[in-house]
């Protein structure tokens, strides 16, 4: 009975990945006459996206700097380098022959042009009006129903849900209750990461404050001289490498002698890409845990 | 000795509210720690290793840019020298760039070999355009803003293309004065007092040298190896500063003038003033960029707010100083008294040529191409190549026009600043408005550039609009202007990226109806100035002839101005800022022999639209898949020709 119903049941899921299908993105209801095999993406957010799907995209734009500043997950060899994220190369792009291309927050003018080369979805990823994680998850899971990856998608966001709630209480009892996520920029600025960011997400799920809250904004982030670190004086400081010339920073007496580097509280964090797809929620939390159990076993 | 009281007091005030506002602490706090009292809070070290070097480091950049100025003034007798305007310090900002991204060991361990290789070769470059004699008046300026805009062009691109954000380079390249220790600081000390000791020996010398070279010569000066020392030490001193903190522009040029203002007449005591008015000018400014900090989301850097204050500071100084007669004539380059067919023909054969290059020859993954393209192919290639071909267009006559205005071969859309005006009024709205910088729209971009030329014509009034002032007064615009676009860059965080990819100035984004359009309205252009050539004509030829021949200055001015501003505020609208083909094509169709207004427009607009052309194809082949904007290739390959062609036959 139950093999019957599986059969039958995979028999349906056959007959639809064959039949059109229905997609919303920004600008309404995408019909697709079939199911895409060969999707491009126009920026990292939505490679992430498409990547945490267990889809290779036949297109993504930048491709070595995408392995220095956002690492995971990595990009296959087989992928095509399409040039500048604001600019990709046309030619190029319609030579690939994509059967979708994905885009976010981009120009009418942009989507229009985009749209002469394959049917295309746009998505409104960050944006300081509405919440930026949200709208990730959102675009995930349509993607995930688009590309036929919705079972996988739901399990990996259960699965990245329970992983923080299980981080979160591993936290819950320890010394560390605020921290700031900064990047360092130079030898006297930072940028720091405050609503409407994945690590501010993170924080609030891992039941951990904001040491240094900012306003919210499109990309959740504010450029800030290095001083501002001073405000953090009981609550750990999170530096996101790469660090690039902000490395210089290690060197200076002023850094030494800030609160939470004389009390040993701060700690560095692998490559995460703070404007990235949902699964970013989940790295944030694990690097940030990681981070703060280093910092007091 | 009262004056110089007088500045050391002014210094101290502002030294003390600068400490102020840069730390948290009390007064007694700072003074104990000041006498060595161990630190204990972070605020004490936030005092010690943050606010004193800062305070240190903004005394010792504008003590030596205040002397760079006031040895480059000396030196070349021309209050309008300074290490910006002889492109000494974009020279320097350059080599760092470069350095810092190729081999960043020698840009870490030699910081300071770099950037004075990098201004000595800037400064060479304006010296070999102007000519020594050149260097006392108006071309060396007009020199040493075009190598500005080639340097900033070039060094745009690597940014572009290093960067995953631009964070890092934005705040180092505009110059910043936040310190986090006093390893800078002190560097800069050891490395700036024996310069500052030496300059101090130059007094006599440059007492002789105000008598006159020859006068100097008689009484015993060794002329050239005086000069090479002192502008080796005024580059010196221009390249620990741009090491130090980066580029801040406007000090070293106010500050000797201030001087002078304020009564210092002797080398000697002409030198000191500036060194401590610009430590006092840089600290004072610093001062507003600490405030600006606590009010702004992001940070202010202290650049920008110098040539906020210092770009006015150079408008309200020159239109003091600047004398009414000024009745220079417009000199062109030499080149034969007409141009032979065959160069017609060469330039038409090439237009062709290129044309059919950029929409057949592309590269795939496999290499090269050469296809009659698919339709699809033609639609991506048609828009880009029409609308290069019409900005080259367009920005050749605003070039054509402005150099026959204001009587300078050196004149152009983007060194005057309408490019800037049209940037800033894009930039500004699509910050502000929180838009797309490509959705902001034409009109806009007219608005900002009209607006620089109403506060050119508006300035200009009092001086007849005399072409000098014109000039300089433009120059100064575009440097406020451009501080401004850098502010706004710097709090825009992620959203610069794509702002900075459209300064480059690309056809990426035109359409099939705003190549169309910008055709018209370069067309339309080409038309106006057929039309008006007998007024350029007289125009260029001096006020006393365009009065005598019976032009109405006050009508004629504004209206070929404004078409100038017009072409240059659609082609900036469309593609982002072009530079250079404004200023190349008109210079270029004189060399070839298009001497007269008419021929010039039409050689010119041909040289114009070959170039855009040409670098837009270039921009999209040389780092395939990498996209370079059409308008930095332009100015790359448009700017090394020009130099070349200058540095070889001298042309001004």
């Amino acid at each position: 009975m139950i093999r019957a119903l599986t059969v039958l049941l995979l028999l349906c899921a056959g007959l639809a990945q064959a039949g059109p299908v229905t997609v919303e993105d920004r600008r309404g209801a995408q019909s697709f006459a079939e199911r895409p095999e060969r999707v491009a993406v126009l920026d990292w957010a939505l490679a992430q996206q498409v990547l945490d799907l267990d889809v290779v995209p036949v297109a993504v734009p930048e491709i070595a700097l995408y392995s220095e500043w956002v690492a995971t997950p990595p990009i296959p060899d087989m992928v095509a380098d399409i040039g500048r994220r604001d600019a990709p190369d046309l030619e190029r792009l319609a030579a690939l022959a994509p059967d979708v291309i994905v885009i976010s927050d981009a120009a009418p003018a942009d989507v229009a042009r985009l749209e002469r080369i394959a049917p295309l979805l746009a998505f409104d990823a960050f944006d300081a009006g509405h919440d930026n994680i949200a709208a990730a998850r959102r675009i995930y899971l349509t993607l995930a129903r688009f590309l036929d990856r919705e079972a996988l998608a739901q399990a990996r966001l259960a699965q990245m849900d329970k992983e923080i709630d299980r981080l979160a209480r591993d936290l819950s009892d320890g010394p560390i209750r605020r921290a700031a996520i900064i990047r360092l920029n130079d030898a006297s600025t930072i940028w720091v990461y405050g609503d409407n960011s994945f690590a501010q997400a993170a924080l609030n799920r891992l039941g951990i404050g904001n040491a240094l809250p900012q306003p919210p904004s499109r990309w959740g982030v504010a450029q800030r001289p290095l001083d501002v670190l001073a405000q953090v004086e009981t609550g750990a400081v999170l530096a996101i490498r790469p660090h690039g010339p902000g490395a210089a920073v290690f060197e200076s007496p002023v850094w030494r002698f800030l609160p939470a580097v004389a009390g040993e509280c701060f700690a560095e964090m692998p490559p995460l890409w703070s404007y990235g797809g949902i699964l970013s929620l989940g790295r944030h939390a694990q690097a940030i845990h990681a981070a703060l159990i280093a910092l007091n076993p | 000795m009262i004056r110089a009281a007088l500045i050391g007091a002014l210094v101290l005030v502002v030294a003390g509210v600068h400490l102020a506002a840069g730390s948290d602490l009390a007064l007694p706090r700072m003074a104990a720690l000041f006498l060595g009292a161990e630190p204990q809070a972070f605020a004490d070290v936030q005092f010690t290793h943050a606010a004193l070097p800062r305070l240190v480091m903004a005394l010792l950049c504008g003590a030596a840019l205040g002397l760079a100025g006031s040895l480059f003034q000396q030196l070349t007798q021309n209050p309008l020298a300074a290490p910006l305007t002889l492109g000494a310090a974009s020279g320097a900002w350059l080599a760092l760039v470069v350095a810092t991204l190729l081999f960043p060991a020698l840009a870490a361990a030699h910081g300071e070999w770099v950037a004075f290789a990098g201004a000595a070769t800037a400064f060479g470059l304006v010296v070999a355009i102007s000519g020594l004699r050149g260097l006392t008046g108006m071309s060396a300026v007009l020199a040493g803003m075009a190598v500005n805009l080639l340097f900033g062009a070039i060094a745009a691109t690597i940014v572009l293309l290093q960067s995953p954000y631009f964070g890092h380079l934005f705040i180092w390249g505009a110059g910043d004065l936040g310190q986090s220790g006093w390893d800078k600081a002190l560097w800069l000390a050891l490395r700036l007092l024996p310069l500052l000791a030496l300059s101090l020996l130059l007094t006599r010398g440059l007492a002789l040298l105000r008598t006159g070279a020859e006068g100097a010569e008689a009484r015993g000066l060794s002329l050239l190896p005086f000069l090479a020392v002192a502008a080796g030490l005024a580059l010196g001193l221009t390249a620990l500063a741009v090491a130090a903190v980066g580029l801040i522009g406007f000090i070293g040029l106010v500050a000797p003038n201030l001087a002078r203002f304020a009564g210092a007449r002797l080398p000697r005591a002409e030198l000191l003033a500036s060194m401590g008015l610009g430590a006092g000018l840089l600290l004072a400014t610093d001062l507003l960029a600490l405030f600006a900090n606590h009010l702004t989301r992001d940070l202010v850097p202290s650049s920008a707010v110098a040539a906020l204050v210092g770009a006015p500071a150079l408008i309200w100084l020159m239109r003091r100083r600047l004398g009414v007669g000024d009745q220079a004539v417009f000199r062109l380059p030499p080149g034969p008294a007409r141009v032979p067919r065959l160069a017609w023909l060469g330039l038409m054969l090439t237009g062709l040529a290129f044309t059919l290059a950029a929409l057949t020859l592309g590269r795939t993954e496999d290499g090269w191409q050469a296809l009659w393209p698919t339709a699809l192919t033609f639609d991506l290639r048609w828009p880009r190549v029409l609308g290069a071909a019409a900005a080259g267009l367009a920005m050749a006559l605003s070039g054509v026009v402005l150099q026959r205005l204001i009587r300078n071969p050196l004149a152009s859309p983007d060194i005057l600043g309408m490019t800037a005006g049209a940037t800033v009024a894009l930039v500004g709205t699509a910050i502000i408005g929180g838009g797309s910088i490509h959705e902001v729209g034409a009109g806009i971009a007219i608005f900002g550039s009209l607006l620089v030329l109403l506060l050119l014509l508006g300035l200009g009034r009092r001086h007849g609009h005399a072409p000098t002032v014109l000039a300089l007064t433009g120059i100064a615009l575009a440097a406020l202007l451009d501080a401004l676009v850098k502010v706004a860059l710097a709090a825009g965080s992620q959203d610069s990226y794509a702002i900075l990819g459209w300064l480059g100035g690309s056809t990426y984004r035109v359409t099939e109806a705003e190549a169309g359009q910008l055709l018209l309205a370069a067309l339309l252009g080409l038309g106006l100035v057929l039309v008006l050539r007998r007024w350029l004509t007289l125009l260029s030829a001096g006020d006393d002839m365009a009065l005598a021949r019976g032009l109405s200055l006050r009508l004629a001015r504004p209206v070929c101005l404004t078409l100038a501003a017009a072409l240059a505020a659609l082609v900036t609208s469309w593609l982002g800022p072009v530079a250079f083909v404004g200023l190349l094509a008109p210079h270029a169709a004189v060399m070839l022999g298009a001497r007269r207004v008419a021929a010039q427009a039409l050689m010119a607009g041909g040289i114009g639209t070959v170039l855009m052309v040409g670098s837009d194809w270039l921009g999209r082949m040389a780092l395939h898949p990498m996209q370079l904007p059409a308008g930095t290739v332009a100015s790359v390959l448009g700017g090394s020709y020009f130099l070349y062609l200058l540095v070889r036959r001298r042309v001004l």
